[in-house]
C-alpha cells in the first residue's frame, strides 16, 4: 500500500448514487402494476406463508422487525388475501343454561345462521310475551284458578260448618280467636260462665267436656290437613299453568324444532327452553307492575321472565367472507378473552348471560388475530390469558378480579369456547429474543418467526420492486400520481433512510409520510402529478421542521460560542465529527478534539471517560490508540509520555469510536508538534494497525461539516476525510453533491492513518527503512523523534531519582575519564 | 249536589285479617262522600270463655287443643287491634272523607245492632280466605234485617275477584235501590251484571222460588257456582221472606251477599 500518496476526493457519483427513472417499469405511479402484496421481504414472506398455512399446536407467528416498516399493514393485507379462500368459521351464541344459570352455554352454528336463530328466538319470545300472559289472563284460566281456590275454600268452610253444627248440637259454640278457634258451652246463644258450668250436673259436665275434646280433636285434624290441601291446590295450579304454557308455546317451539332439526344444539336448547318454561310456569303470571315511575327508574322490561330465553349472538360470520382477520389494537385481558358486563339495579350490580361480551379471540376464532407484543406484555394479565387460551385451545371468560382473587362475589362462568386461531404477534427483535430466553412458554406457542428485514439490496430488480411499492402506497392513500422521476427521487431517499447507497430502507412509514407530504405540495401548486421538485421540497421541509436545535448549534459555531476552526493549521487540534440523534432525526456536527502530551508512563488519558462523559466504546478506541502508538513508534523502548484527549466544549456524552482517527491525529500532532489542517474534518475508527474502519452516520457527519464551512464560505480546500469503506454508504444531500462536483468541497476516502496524515499534516507519513528509521521530513519521523526525546528525559529522570545508580554512573564516567 | 255523607260501618272482629279489609268498602263504589267507621268488636263471649275451665282453643300454629288463657287472649286481641287500626288508618283516607277506628268491648250481638242502627251501610264479615261462620259476632241476621241499615254487606272470600254479579229481586216491582247498588258494584269491580227476578215477567227470569229447602234455592246456588258469582245483591224483602236463603248461599258458595232495603 502506498501510504504516502495523497488520497483523491470522491466524485459526485460516489457522493450520491442516483436512481435512474429508466430503472422503473412505469412512467407514473398510475401506470405501475399492482403489487400482489406490499411485501418485498422474501424471508419474512416465506415465514408468513408457512406460518399462516401450517396446522398444529403452537404454530403461531411472531413478526420481528423495526417499527415503521408498515408491518401491520403488510401482514393484514397478506392475511386478508390468505384468508379469503378459506372456509368461514361458524357463528357463536351464548344461551341460558337453565340447569345452572351461572354457567351459560354456547352454541356454535354454521356461518350466517346465528342472526337467523337469534331473530327466530326473539320472534318466539315476542309471541310468547303476548300469548302467555294473554292465556293467563283469559277468562278460562281465571275461571279454572277460581274454581281451584273456591274448591279449597269450600272444603275448608264445609269442614268448619260441620264442626260448628256438631258444636251447636252439643250446646257448644265455635268461635274464631286471633290465633285459631275456640270451643265453649253456650246457653241460649250465650257462653256460660264457669259458675254456671260448675252448677251443671256432673254427667252433663262430663258429656260437655267429652264433646269439647272430640270437637277439638276434629278441629285439630282439620287444621292439620290444611297445609296438605294448600299443597294439593298449588300442585293443581302448577299443572294448570303447565297446561296453559304448553298450549301457548308448544306449537311455536315445535315449528322451530322442525326448522332447526339438523342442528342438535339448537334442538337441545329448544327442549331445555320448553322444560324450563314448564318448570317455572309461575314466572309467566302477569306481574303487578312497579308503577310507571318505578318502571322508568328500573328500566324493567314488560316480561322479564321471557328474556331468559333470548339469544346472545356473540360472533357473526358470513359464509362468503372467508376466515376472519382481526387486529386487536388494545390487547388487554378483557379485550382478548371477552368479559361479562354488569348493570346497576337499585344500586346493585347484576348480570346474566345476555351481558357476556366477546373478546377479539372470539371474533378471530377460525382465522387470524394480530396483536402487538409490547401491548400484550404491558397489559395486566393479557399475556398470561393469551397463553392460557392457546394452551387450552379454548377461550374461557374470566374476570380479572377473579383471576387475581380480588372478587369473591358470585359471577357467571360461561362455557369455554373451543379455540382455533392463528395468533400473529408483531414486536421488536429485542422482545422476541427476551421472550425466547426468559419465557419457556413462548417458544412452544410461537414456533414461526417472520423476520422483517430493515433493508433491501439495491439491485435493479429490487429498485423496480421498490418503485412499485411506492406506487402502491401512493394509490392506497389516494395520492396524486408520482412521475417516474419523482419516484426515483423517493427511492434515493429510501437509500438515504437506509444510510447506504447500496440498500433501500424497508421502513415504509417514513416513505409513506414523504409521499403524502409531496402530494400535499403538489396539490398546493395545483400540479397534475407529483414531480421531483415536490419530493425534494418535502424532504427539505421535513428536515427543516426538525432542525431547530441543529441550526442553533450551527449558529453557535458561526458566532464562535463553540470554537471550530475551518481555516489554517493548528497543532494538537483536530476537527472530529459526531452525530446527534433527536427522535427520528439525526444530524452531524464537527467537534474540536485536542491533545496534550507530557512526560509520563505511556498512558493516554481519556478526559471524557474520567469525567464520566465518555462511554465504554469510546474508551476502548482511546486505548487502541495507545496500543497503536506504542507498537508503531516505541516497540523496543518505553513509551515515556502521558497524553490527554478531550472533546472540547462537549457537555453531553460521547460514545462510539468513530472519532478515534481524529483523536489519533490530535495525538500525533501533539507529540510531533506538527500543525493540523483546520479546513478538514476527519471521521473513522482506528484499529491497532492504523487501519481506518467504517463508521455510522457518514452522510450526516459530512453534511454537518459542510454546513459549518458553507456558513463561513466554502474555500475549496475544505472537506472531510472518511473511511474508504464508507464510500458505499454515501447518499449526500444535493447541495453537498453539487459542491463536490464543483470542487468547492472535498470528501476524501482514507483507508489508513498514513493516508490521512498526508492530508491532515501536509506531510508524507513516511515508511520505516530497514533500520527502522523513518525518513526525515515525514510525519512518523517527527513523532518518533519526539518520543525518543521523551524517552531520554525519562531515563535521565529515573537516574536522578535513584542515587545508587547515579553514583555508579558517576563512578563509571570518572573511571573512563581517568 | 248533596253533602249528606253515607255512613258506613265496617264491623271487624278479632279474627279479621288486615289484608283485604278495605277492599269491600272500595268494591261498593260508594264514592268519596262517605263517613267510614271501623268498629273492632272485642267479643265478651270469647273473653268469658277464656275463664271457662272446659273451653278449648286450637290454634293454627300449635294444632294442640289447649285451655284458653285470659291474659294471653287479651294480649292477642290487643295485637290484632293495633294491626287492624294501623292498616285501617293508613289506607282509609282515599275511600272516605271521614274515617275513624273504634274498639268496642261487650256482648257483640247487641253492640253490633246498636251500632248498625246509626249507619247506612253495614259491612260485616271477614274478607280473605277465612270463611264466614253462621254466627257473626253473635248477631242474628233477622235482627239486623229488621232494624239495621239500608244496606248490609255480608262479605266472604276475596272481594275483588269473581266473574259475575247477580242481583236478585223479589217481585215485579224491582225497585231502584237493589239495581242501583248492583250496578254500582258491578261498575266498580268491572263485573258483568245479571238480574234474576223470580216470579216476574218481562225481565230475565231464571229462578222461580227461593224458599229454604225448595229446589229454587238449590238452583240459585248452582247458578251462582256455575257463573263464578262472587257478589249476590238481594232485596231485604226476599231475605226476610226466606230466612235460610242467605245462610245457605254463604255456606255453599264463596259469594258475598249485599242486602238492600
Amino acid at each position: 500500500m502506498n501510504t504516502n500518496a495523497p488520497p483523491r476526493t470522491i466524485t459526485p457519483d460516489q457522493a450520491r448514487r442516483r436512481c435512474d427513472p429508466g430503472e422503473l417499469d412505469f412512467t407514473d405511479t398510475n401506470q405501475a402494476r399492482e403489487l400482489p402484496r406490499l411485501l418485498a421481504q422474501h424471508r419474512a414472506g416465506a415465514a408468513l406463508e408457512f406460518g399462516s398455512r401450517v396446522d398444529g399446536p403452537g404454530f403461531n407467528l411472531y413478526v420481528l422487525g423495526t417499527p415503521g416498516s408498515l408491518r401491520h399493514e403488510i401482514i393484514q393485507q397478506f392475511l386478508e388475501k390468505e384468508s379469503a379462500g378459506r372456509e368461514a368459521p361458524g357463528d357463536l351464541c351464548y344461551v341460558n343454561n337453565f340447569r345452572d344459570e351461572r354457567k351459560p352455554r354456547h352454541l356454535l352454528l354454521p356461518p350466517g345462521l346465528g342472526p337467523r336463530f337469534r331473530d327466530d328466538i326473539a320472534g318466539l319470545v315476542e309471541d310468547l310475551q303476548a300469548s302467555i300472559p294473554a292465556a293467563f289472563e283469559s277468562e278460562s284460566y281465571r275461571a279454572q284458578v277460581e274454581e281451584l281456590h273456591q274448591e279449597l275454600q269450600e272444603r275448608h268452610k264445609k269442614a268448619l260448618a260441620e264442626i260448628g253444627e256438631e258444636a251447636e248440637e252439643n250446646g257448644l259454640t265455635l268461635m274464631p280467636t286471633p290465633n285459631g278457634f275456640a270451643i265453649a258451652p253456650v246457653r241460649k246463644g250465650q257462653v256460660i260462665s264457669e259458675e254456671e258450668f260448675q252448677a251443671l250436673p256432673e254427667e252433663t259436665r262430663r258429656k260437655t267436656e267429652q264433646a269439647i275434646a272430640r270437637l277439638s280433636e276434629k278441629l285439630k285434624k282439620h287444621l292439620e290437613g290444611l297445609p296438605a290441601w294448600h299443597k294439593e291446590r298449588r300442585e293443581r295450579m302448577r299443572e294448570l299453568d303447565k297446561h296453559i304454557i304448553i298450549l301457548s308455546m308448544g306449537g311455536l317451539i315445535q315449528e322451530l324444532r322442525e326448522r332447526y332439526k339438523e342442528f342438535s344444539g339448537i334442538v337441545e336448547y329448544l327442549d331445555a327452553m320448553e322444560a324450563d318454561a314448564l318448570e317455572h310456569s309461575q314466572q309467566f303470571q302477569p306481574m303487578e307492575g312497579p308503577g310507571p315511575g318505578l318502571g322508568l327508574l328500573t328500566g324493567h322490561e314488560p316480561q322479564p321472565a321471557l328474556n331468559r330465553y333470548s339469544v346472545n349472538l356473540m360472533v357473526e360470520n358470513k359464509p362468503e367472507q372467508g376466515a376472519p382477520v382481526v387486529y386487536e389494537s388494545m390487547p388487554s385481558h378483557q379485550n382478548l378473552i371477552g368479559n361479562v358486563e354488569h348493570r346497576v339495579e337499585f344500586g346493585n350490580l347484576v348480570t346474566d348471560y345476555r351481558l357476556i361480551r366477546p373478546g377479539s379471540l372470539h371474533q378471530a376464532n377460525g382465522g387470524y388475530i394480530i396483536v402487538d407484543a409490547e401491548r400484550v406484555l404491558t397489559q395486566p394479565l393479557a399475556w398470561e390469558s393469551l397463553k392460557r387460551a392457546l394452551f387450552r385451545n379454548c377461550v374461557k371468560i374470566e374476570s380479572a378480579g377473579a383471576l387475581l382473587s380480588l372478587a369473591s362475589t358470585e359471577g357467571l362462568e360461561p362455557e369455554p369456547v373451543p379455540l382455533r386461531v392463528k395468533v400473529v404477534m408483531v414486536g421488536s427483535r429485542l422482545l422476541y429474543y427476551l421472550l425466547s430466553e426468559y419465557d419457556p412458554d413462548f417458544n412452544e406457542l410461537f414456533k414461526v418467526a417472520a423476520d422483517f428485514d430493515d433493508q433491501l439490496d439495491r439491485t435493479p430488480e429490487n429498485t423496480a420492486l421498490y418503485g412499485r411499492i411506492i406506487a402502491s402506497l401512493a394509490r392506497q392513500r389516494d395520492l396524486k400520481p408520482f412521475s417516474a422521476a419523482a419516484v426515483a427521487r423517493v427511492i434515493e431517499q429510501g437509500a438515504r433512510y437506509a444510510g447506504d447507497a447500496e440498500k433501500l430502507s424497508t421502513r415504509l412509514r417514513g416513505l409513506a409520510d414523504l409521499l403524502s407530504e409531496a402530494d400535499h405540495i403538489c396539490r398546493e401548486r395545483e400540479g397534475r402529478q407529483v414531480e421531483t421538485g415536490d419530493v425534494q421540497q418535502a424532504i427539505r421541509w421535513a428536515r427543516d421542521r426538525h432542525s431547530r436545535m441543529y441550526e442553533q448549534i450551527l449558529e453557535a459555531i458561526q458566532r464562535n460560542d463553540i470554537l471550530i476552526d475551518t481555516t489554517g493549521s493548528k497543532p494538537a487540534q483536530v476537527n472530529g465529527l459526531s452525530v446527534f440523534r433527536l427522535s427520528d432525526v439525526s444530524f452531524g456536527l464537527p467537534a474540536r478534539i485536542t491533545a496534550t502530551v507530557r512526560l509520563g508512563k505511556g498512558t493516554v488519558l481519556d478526559i471524557e471517560r474520567e469525567s464520566k462523559l465518555g462511554g465504554a466504546i469510546h474508551s476502548k478506541g482511546v486505548m487502541i490508540l495507545s496500543s497503536y502508538l506504542g507498537t508503531r513508534y516505541t516497540r523496543d523502548w518505553p513509551f515515556a509520555l502521558s497524553a490527554s484527549l478531550v472533546f472540547e466544549q462537549n457537555y453531553g456524552g460521547v460514545e462510539g469510536d468513530s472519532a478515534s482517527a481524529a483523536e489519533l491525529c490530535a495525538l500525533l500532532s501533539a507529540i510531533g508538534k506538527l500543525p493540523v489542517r483546520q479546513d478538514l474534518a476527519i471521521t473513522g475508527s482506528v484499529n491497532q494497525h492504523g487501519d481506518i474502519q467504517s463508521i455510522g452516520g457518514v452522510n450526516e457527519k459530512i453534511e454537518g461539516f459542510f454546513d459549518v464551512c458553507a456558513g463561513r464560505g466554502l474555500s475549496g480546500s475544505q472537506g472531510v476525510l472518511i473511511p474508504a469503506s464508507n464510500i458505499k454508504h454515501l447518499m449526500l444531500r444535493e447541495d453537498v453533491v453539487e459542491a463536490i462536483g464543483e470542487g468547492r468541497f472535498q470528501v476524501y476516502p482514507v483507508a489508513h492513518v498514513d493516508e490521512a496524515a498526508s492530508l491532515m499534516f501536509g506531510l508524507p507519513a513516511g515508511e520505516a527503512g530497514e533500520d527502522g528509521e523513518f525518513p526525515e521530513g515525514s510525519l512518523h519521523a517527527a513523532v518518533a523523534k519526539n518520543l525518543a526525546r521523551f524517552r531520554d528525559r525519562a531515563v535521565e529522570f529515573a537516574r536522578l531519582q535513584n542515587p545508587v545508580a547515579k553514583a555508579k554512573d558517576d563512578a563509571a564516567s570518572n573511571g573512563e575519564d581517568s | 249536589m248533596s253533602t249528606t255523607l253515607i255512613r258506613v260501618l265496617l264491623a271487624i272482629d278479632t279474627a279479621t285479617p288486615s289484608r283485604g279489609l278495605l277492599e269491600v268498602v272500595a268494591g261498593l263504589g260508594l264514592g268519596t262522600q262517605v263517613s267510614l267507621q271501623a268498629a273492632f268488636f272485642e267479643d265478651q263471649a270469647l273473653l268469658e270463655s277464656a275463664s271457662l275451665s272446659c273451653a278449648r282453643e286450637v290454634s293454627h300454629g300449635e294444632l294442640v287443643p289447649r285451655a284458653l288463657d285470659r291474659q294471653s287472649l287479651e294480649r292477642q286481641i290487643l295485637r290484632r287491634r293495633e294491626t287492624l287500626k294501623r292498616h285501617f288508618l293508613a289506607n282509609a283516607r282515599p275511600l272516605a272523607r271521614e274515617h275513624q277506628f273504634r274498639s268496642i268491648r261487650g256482648p257483640t250481638g247487641p253492640e253490633l245492632l246498636r251500632e248498625a242502627r246509626e249507619h247506612d251501610v253495614l259491612i260485616l264479615g271477614r274478607p280473605g280466605p277465612l270463611t264466614c261462620l253462621p254466627s257473626w259476632m253473635g248477631a242474628r241476621l233477622e235482627h239486623l234485617l229488621q232494624s239495621g241499615p239500608s244496606t248490609i254487606v255480608l262479605a266472604q272470600g276475596s272481594w275483588s275477584t269473581g266473574a259475575a254479579l247477580v242481583a236478585v229481586t223479589g217481585s215485579d216491582n224491582i225497585g231502584d235501590e237493589p239495581l242501583a247498588t248492583a250496578s254500582r258494584i258491578a261498575s266498580a269491580a268491572a263485573l258483568p251484571l245479571t238480574v234474576l227476578n223470580p216470579g216476574a215477567t218481562g225481565t230475565p227470569d231464571e229462578a222461580v222460588d227461593y224458599s229454604a229447602d225448595s229446589p229454587g234455592t238449590r238452583e240459585l246456588v248452582n247458578q251462582l257456582r256455575q257463573k263464578g258469582v262472587r257478589t249476590l245483591v238481594i232485596t231485604a224483602e226476599l231475605a226476610a221472606r226466606y230466612p235460610e236463603l242467605i245462610p245457605t248461599v254463604l255456606r255453599r258458595t264463596m259469594s258475598s251477599v249485599v242486602i238492600c232495603h
